[in-house]
Order: C-alpha cells, then structure tokens, then sequence
C-alpha cells in the first residue's frame, strides 16, 4: 500500500513518531483548512503526520441511516486504512466516536474482524483530546490574546468521546488571558444530526436557532466547536451572529497560535 | 397562527407536518420553552444531592431487569397475593379485551360517573371514548388529564398531559367550560383551587374509580401510585370500586425493589426525591378498615409487550415512564408531544409507537432524533434509545419502509466509500459544484477560495509534491 510510504518532506521526520489523520469527509470535501490546521497542531508537538491517501468516510451515513450492511463494508475499508499505524487522529468527535465506540459493536458478528475493530478503536483519538492528553505542554501559547472565546459542545464530544473539560484547559493554557464564557445550555443539540438536518429542515433550523441564541448572547468574538458538522449546519445562519466567528477549534488555535501550515506549501 | 388538532387528524406518519405546524404555533413553543427548562434543572439539582445517582440507578435496573427476566413467575405471584387480599386479577391482551373487562366491571356496578386517576395504559386503549360511548360518564382528576379532557385532547407528555398549554390557555378554558361567572384566574392557584372545587363532586359521586399503576408488588400483591395531588388516592379510595389499569412490565419483585425503582423516579421525573404521595393498595376494604373500595380488580395489559420482551428490543421494557427522555430531547423541546401523533412521544415513544402498532405506521419517528445521545444519559434505566432508534432505521430499510433515494444515495455512497481515487474525484467535483452554486450552508465562515476546489486528501497530496519539488 503506497500510502504507508513515509513521504514527509522534512528530513527529520524519521525520529517523530507519526501518526495518520483521518480527515472525515466533511472536511475532507468542505472544511479542507480543519484538515490542515490538525496537522499544523500534531507537527507542533512533535509528530510526523501522515494523510492516508485510500481514506474515504467513517461510514456514519449508512450507520444511522439503516444501511448496516453498507456500513459495515465502509468500516471494515477504513480498518484496513488505518490499522497499521500507531495512532489514528480524527479532527471530529463524530466520526472518532463512530470508530472507537461503534466499529466494534458494527462488527460484533465476525469475530476477527471484531478484533481488528477494537484494535483500532483502541489507538483512535479525536485530535484536540490527543494534543492535550500527550503534549500539550509542547505548544505555544499567546498571551497577547484578550479576547472572548465561547465553546460549542458537540453532543458526540460529550457523549461519544467526552472531550469537554480538555478544551477549556488547551484553550486556557495556550490564550492565558482569554475570556473564556460558557453557553447557558451548552449540553443542547444544535439539530445537526447528519441527515437529521436533511430529513426534519425546519426542526433543526429551530436548534439552531437556539444555539445561535444561546452563542451570541455570550458576545464572544469567538465560538470553537470540535465538529465540522455543527459549524457546517450553524453557518445557515451566519448573517444572524455576524460579530462572532464559529471555527474548528484546530483552526482557531492554528490562527491565533500562529502555527505553521502545510496548506501554503503549494503557493 | 397555526395549530395542531390533536384529535383526530394526527397521526405518526404524519409526523413532519406536525412537527412543521407546531413549530409555528406561538403558544406551544411558549409553554414548551417554560417546561423544558424547569424540567432540566429540577432533576440536575435532585441528582446533585444524591452521593451516587449512578449507584441508585444500577440498584432500580437490577431490580427492573430481575423482575423481566422471570416475569411470568412475578405476574403469577402478584395475582395469588392480590386474590389473597380479596381482590381479583384480570389478564388482557388486547387494548379492546382491557376496555371490554373494565366496561363490564363499572356494568356490573351500574355505574354512571366512573373518576380516573392518571393512567397511560388506558391512553394506549382509548378508555375514557369507549366507556363514554357505552353511557359511562369518565371525570380525569389530575389537574392535568382534566384540563386536557375539557379542552378535548390528548397527553402531549407521558407525566405532564397538559405541558403544551400556557397558564392564560388554561384561563381561557376554565372560563368557557366552568360557569363561575367572572372570576380572576391570572394566579396558578386560582386554577388550581377552581379545578380541586370542580372535581370534589366528581370524587364524591362517582361509582367507579380507574386508576394507573407505577408498580405491581409480586409478593405483597399491592399498586403502588405516585402523584403530586392526591388525586390518585382519592380515586382509589372514595368510590365503591377501584379498577386498576396496568401493563405487565410494572410488576416488581417485591418492597425493596419497589422502593429502588420509586427512588430514581421521583428524581428523573420532575426532580423530587419522593412525589407528594407515594400510596400503595392492596385489596378491597377489611371488615376493621374504616374506609376504601370494597372491590378491587387489576387489569394488566399485554398489547405487544411480550413479543417487544423477547425480541431485541427488549431494553425498553425497562421503561418506567418517568418522561426524563421526553424532557432532555432536542426535538420533543422543539415540538411538544402531539407532533409524535400518538400516546407515547417523544425517543420513548419513537421506538415504542413503531412496535406497538406496526413499523409501518410510524417511519418517521425513529428517524426523529438526531441521535444527540441525551435520552440515554438522563435515562434511569440506562435504555439505549438511540440504539434501539438506529435498530428501527435499520428495520425500516430491510423492510424496504426507507425512502427509495435514501436508499438509492446511500447505496452508491457506500460502495463510492471503498474505491478511495473516485471517492476523491467524486466528492471533489460534488465541493465545486456546491462552492460554485454557493450553497452557502454547507460552507464553512472561512469560505475555500473558488480556486482550491480539491478535497483536502488531494491538496494535501499535492502539497506534498510541491515540498518534494523543492527540496
């Protein structure tokens, strides 16, 4: 498989340890600059980052659309992806949670398969959770940094993979003096829910209209959030917190820990 | 303004105009925005002054699943102590066999008015029109079943029937079915008092009272109810007859069990660590008692319980109704309980309606949930609703019940998600498309410029290249 190949330009890179990110399919197709500020944040505490290049989705769609069997398929081609690295880093607690907590239940039925399902479960993280649990310490900080920032809890990093305490701590380590304010209902759903939103419209148009509420009440400057999918469904409402800027938390701490990227290396 | 008529043109699938319509109606997303919050913070609190909820939780589902796993043993035992004590037992398996034994039981006592206490069971088997078409006047008794009767409908929550009505609403009614003349009702207690004044004949003139069942006691052979008001106790104690109305998951063990389960209840319910009254019947009156009915029958429901018991579905007789899942759910927040269109709503209703009446009758439910997970959390009997939601979506599409597109999307997705180079190509020219038509929604603030249209696998490959170029 080429894509175990080492093909990091840095000559260094041997002596890091490396670790594959697994981009997800939103940001794979949309959110591309999550993609990118991931890597920024794992070269910055050290590891070698490699993009397997026969990545494809989590299989979450057929999931929990009744598609087991497809689902199934989709899992067991992103095992086979993933499972001869150390560790697999997936910038959403959405689709980190549907490997590490589903694949094994998915595969429960074919026992080898189950086997291989939880032996990378096991070594799956959703990447803020990675950064603060294995090197936190080795990122910059900016103690120029005084502005508000709020946080949106998505119910999968709550529940799936319970990053939530991690991101106040990364964020008041790295910004020392920002304003950190929490949501009034920040175990909410934004009304997100994959295809929820597709299905029942006008429903999550009312959750999200809520937890635009909820943020822009905060007057933080701005709201970070570990899933792309509830930024993608939040943005419908864009104009309505225009004061507020709603990023991937990789990419708020790539920005204002002016971090290096790899997406200007094609200019 | 648009309403719901909860009546008779809801049903389950005809969930997402419901749902539509009762997002536009102002005074349920009133009511539904007081409730929501009030529920939430009274249980959080009521859990907080507890050293380990989670130990009282594993304590009342052992007690729960014990009883499930030899049930019929439980329910065989219940019935000897219950004849024991002088009562009888019934056993129905249909909602209509239910309405035929209670009908003839109140026939049997000519009765005219029969008073009912809160009972889901007789929601689920429509009680009160069929006793009413065979000449038997019904008078619900909890404030909020009386409200609901007046303004003829239907629960809209399993423990808060008239949740989705503001307090002007209930003014409103009172006013037009009371006449009382002019009267100030701005007050909650003003309502309260005028409804207590309202049904204090009713309890004293009725023949018969029904009531609902929050646990059967195999080997003590009692009911036992919780309730806010008393209503429950007035119901079983006043008439000449108590009927009791239950469903055969409720049968316990025994005391102790009953008190784990009545421990976590209170608490996931509406955040009391005891309801007001906790009152538990056996039997008719004993010639030394000075009060209570002198007949007592129980009449225990299947309709579809057994085969939900042995089906993989089974984690949901665990259900003890206490509404925490309605309370915390997204979607139930966003649309009250007449939108799910029938008795049970909300992620509890979703996985039972479609069992109870047919997975055809209900499709949309259990797509109804953005499977946020909160259900399951604040659930005492740890139901993994989301699961068995998933399970449901998967039926549906086995039984080919799935939208035909769905499907057909979902098919080409899944086999597009193992050829890696045309998953690139394909969702690389879906990006453009969707970024050139801006499709604004779907992007994120810091919208890709035009001119990046590749996925990030491609950029980064690409990226890649240029670093090894020059080097």
């Amino acid at each position: 498989m080429n894509n175990l190949e080492p093909a990091s330009p840095q000559s260094s890179a041997a002596q890091k340890p490396q670790v594959a990110l697994f981009a997800t399919c939103l940001v794979n197709t949309f959110h591309t600059k999550v993609g990118f500020a991931a890597a920024a944040l794992l070269d910055a505490i050290g590891y070698s980052v490699e993009v397997p290049t026969q990545q494809t989705c989590c299989g979450q769609p057929n999931y929990n659309n009744g598609d087991h069997n497809g689902a199934i398929t989709v899992a067991k081609h992103t095992i086979e992806t993933l499972t001869s690295y150390d560790h697999v880093i997936v910038p959403s607690s959405s689709c980190a949670g549907m490997i590490k907590n589903h694949y094994p239940r998915l595969l429960d039925a074919e026992h080898d398969w189950r086997r291989k399902a939880e032996g990378l479960a096991n070594k799956t993280w959703e990447l803020v959770d990675f950064v603060y649990q294995k090197k936190r310490h080795a990122l910059p900080s900016n103690a120029d940094f005084r502005k508000t920032i709020t946080h949106h809890d998505s119910c999968s990093s709550i529940r799936e993979t319970k990053v939530t305490d991690q991101v106040r701590s990364l964020i008041a380590e790295c910004l020392p003096n920002a304003h950190f304010k929490e949501l009034s209902e920040s175990e909410a759903c934004c009304g997100f829910g994959g295809t929820f939103c597709v299905k029942f419209g006008d429903i999550a148009s009312q959750l999200a209209t809520n937890k635009i509420t909820d943020i822009g009440n905060t007057k933080a400057d701005y709201c970070t959030s570990l899933d792309s999918g509830c930024n993608a469904h939040l943005n419908r409402f864009a104009e309505s917190y225009e004061t507020v800027r709603l990023q991937h938390l990789a990419v708020f701490l790539a920005e204002q820990l002016n971090l290096a990227t790899f997406e200007s290396a094609k200019d | 303004m648009k309403t719901i008529d909860p009546i008779n043109t809801t049903n389950p699938n005809g969930f997402k105009n419901q749902a539509s319509a009762a997002l536009e109606d102002t005074n349920l997303q009133t009511a539904l925005q007081r409730a929501k919050s009030g529920f939430i913070e009274k249980r959080k609190k009521a859990i907080h002054l507890v050293d380990d909820f989670e130990h009282l939780k594993t304590q009342a589902q052992q007690a729960k699943q014990s009883a499930l796993d030899n049930l019929n043993h439980h329910l065989a035992l219940f019935e000897k102590n219950v004849v024991a004590s002088g009562g009888a037992v019934h056993r129905a398996k249909t909602p209509a066999e239910l309405n035929q034994i209670v009908l003839k039981i109140c026939q049997q006592q000519n009765a005219k008015l029969v008073t009912k206490g809160k009972s889901m069971v007789s929601e689920e088997t429509h009680l009160n029109a069929f006793l009413e078409k065979h000449g038997i006047s019904t008078a619900e008794t909890d404030l909020g079943e009386y409200i609901i009767q007046l303004a003829k409908e239907k629960p809209s929550h399993i423990i808060a029937p008239a949740v989705h009505k503001t307090r002007q609403q209930v003014a409103e009614l009172f006013k037009h079915n009371h006449e009382l003349g002019e009267r100030d009702l701005e007050e909650i207690r003003a309502l309260v008092d005028e409804a207590r004044a309202m049904l204090r004949k009713a309890f004293l003139l009725a023949d018969v009272g029904i009531t609902g069942a929050n646990l059967l006691v195999a080997d003590t052979g009692s009911v036992a109810i919780v309730t806010n008001e008393g209503n429950g106790d007035l119901t079983a104690t006043l008439p000449k007859t108590h009927i009791v109305t239950a469903s055969i998951e409720k049968v316990v063990a025994n005391m102790e069990d009953a008190g784990k389960i009545l421990q976590v209840l209170g608490r996931s319910a509406t955040g009391q660590a005891m309801s007001t009254y906790t009152s538990f019947f056996n039997g008719p009156r004993r010639t030394e008692d000075l009060d209570g009915p002198s007949a007592f029958h129980v009449v225990i429901l299947d309709n579809g319980r057994s085969d939900i018991l042995n089906s993989k579905y089974k984690d949901m007789m665990r259900c003890i109704k206490c509404g925490a899942c309605l309370n915390h759910c997204p979607v139930y927040g966003a649309v009250g309980g007449h939108a799910y269109g029938d008795v049970y709503p909300g992620p509890m209703g979703s996985v039972l309606t479609p069992l109870m009446k047919g997975i055809e009758q209900a499709t949309p439910l259990p797509n109804a949930s953005t499977f946020c997970g909160r259900c399951e959390e604040v659930c005492p009997m740890s139901i993994p609703l989301p699961e068995l939601l998933r399970q449901l979506r998967n039926d549906q599409a086995t039984k080919g019940l799935a939208p035909k597109l769905q499907s057909m999307a979902l098919g080409i997705y899944g086999w597009l998600a193992r050829k890696p180079r045309l998953f690139q190509l394909t969702m690389g020219m879906f990006g453009r498309v969707v970024k050139l038509f801006k499709v604004s929604h779907i992007l994120p603030q810091e919208t890709p410029a035009p001119d990046a249209p590749d996925t990030f696998v491609q950029q980064w490959k690409k990226s890649k290249q240029g670093h090894s170029e020059n080097e």
